[in-house]
């Protein structure tokens, strides 16, 4: 089942790159890119340091249904 | 289904491969024997190294290494172009440098095992026409060391957070460890197919080492290097598997 992720949009908010996303959670910028493009699924770790960097739940990141299909 | 019927298919199938691969083997083997090419030879691919042995080093220095040295070339150009690109979400210059750094390893590798196994096949100590090759050999071995170690560096620069010194023995290790999940998770895939793969190849190989027995008249020592490669790679991943169960 593939993974969605709202990262893309929540890093906007923050006003940070991937490199700097990257930086914050101890990845590389190429593996945000990854997680963004769907490619990559984070560990349970480091997805919880992403919400954490973006001031929101896991959930409200990942999800398993689209936005809207919900 | 019950236990003992699944066992019961299981054998039946093992049964069945077994039955059909007894004739092939049979028929390459013994079958090949009977029918006269048990007296073809490899000794004319042997004339032909030793007698062209500096002509096929130039050409896997022309065809491997060079080609390796121009990847390093487009890797450094493009990884430069892509620091230079105010929009680091643009990536299609790390991607292109991510691919000649790709190529320029594989190139390197291939370049360094076969110049090897030319060499190991062709030494005659005793014969005064190996110093050239030999001289070849040492310089463009060394040579090819450096590519990689040239590799590594350059994406050490890119990367800061990459670790491990090249020429050390604890590189493979070091540079694992400063990997990230998405990356280390590539290597795992990675290892996973090649170890699948390696099981197929090593009968295929075995098989390979038979007929080279039987129609070449190779001896067994082909066998033998199989078989130890075989247990090799066996015992090694048993005692990792039970090191990572514990």
């Amino acid at each position: 089942m593939p993974l969605y992720n709202q990262l893309k949009v929540y890093r906007a908010k923050l006003g940070l790159n991937q490199a700097e996303m990257g930086k914050r959670v101890g990845v590389s910028r190429q593996t945000i890119s990854l997680i963004e493009r769907g490619d990559y699924s984070p560990s349970v770790s480091l997805a919880l340091k992403l919400a954490k960097e973006c001031g929101v739940k896991v959930e409200d990141i990942f999800s398993y249904e689209e936005d809207g299909n919900e | 289904m019950s236990k003992k019927k699944k066992l019961l298919r299981d054998g039946l199938k093992l049964l069945l491969i077994g039955v059909l691969a007894y004739p092939l083997g049979y028929f390459v083997g013994y079958g090949a024997g009977s029918i006269g090419i048990s007296e073809l030879s490899l000794d004319f691919i042997m004339d032909f190294i030793n007698e062209n042995l500096i002509v096929i080093q130039l050409a896997l220095i022309v065809f491997l290494y060079i080609p390796g040295v121009i990847c390093i070339r487009k890797a450094k150009r493009y990884f430069k172009q892509a620091n230079q690109m105010i929009d680091v979400e643009e990536d299609i210059h790390e991607k292109k440098a991510g691919t000649f750094v790709y190529f320029a390893l594989v190139f390197t590798r291939f370049f360094m095992i076969l110049f090897t196994t030319l060499i190991f096949l062709s030494l005659d100590l005793t014969s005064g026409n190996m110093v050239i090759p030999q001289i070849i050999y040492v310089v463009f071995l060394l040579l090819g060391a450096m590519n990689e170690i040239i590799v590594v560096r350059m994406v050490q620069t890119q990367d800061p957070t990459k670790k491990g010194d090249p020429i050390s023995l604890k590189f493979n290790n070091d540079y694992f460890l400063s990997l990230d999940e998405a990356e280390k998770s590539k290597i795992y895939k990675a290892s996973r197919h090649t170890f699948i793969f390696m099981e197929f190849a090593l009968i295929g190989l075995m098989l390979v080492a038979f007929i080279l027995k039987i129609i070449f008249d190779q001896g067994n020592g082909p066998i033998i290097m199989i078989t130890l490669a075989w247990s090799l790679q066996s015992i090694v991943y048993f005692y990792f598997a039970k090191k990572f169960d514990s």
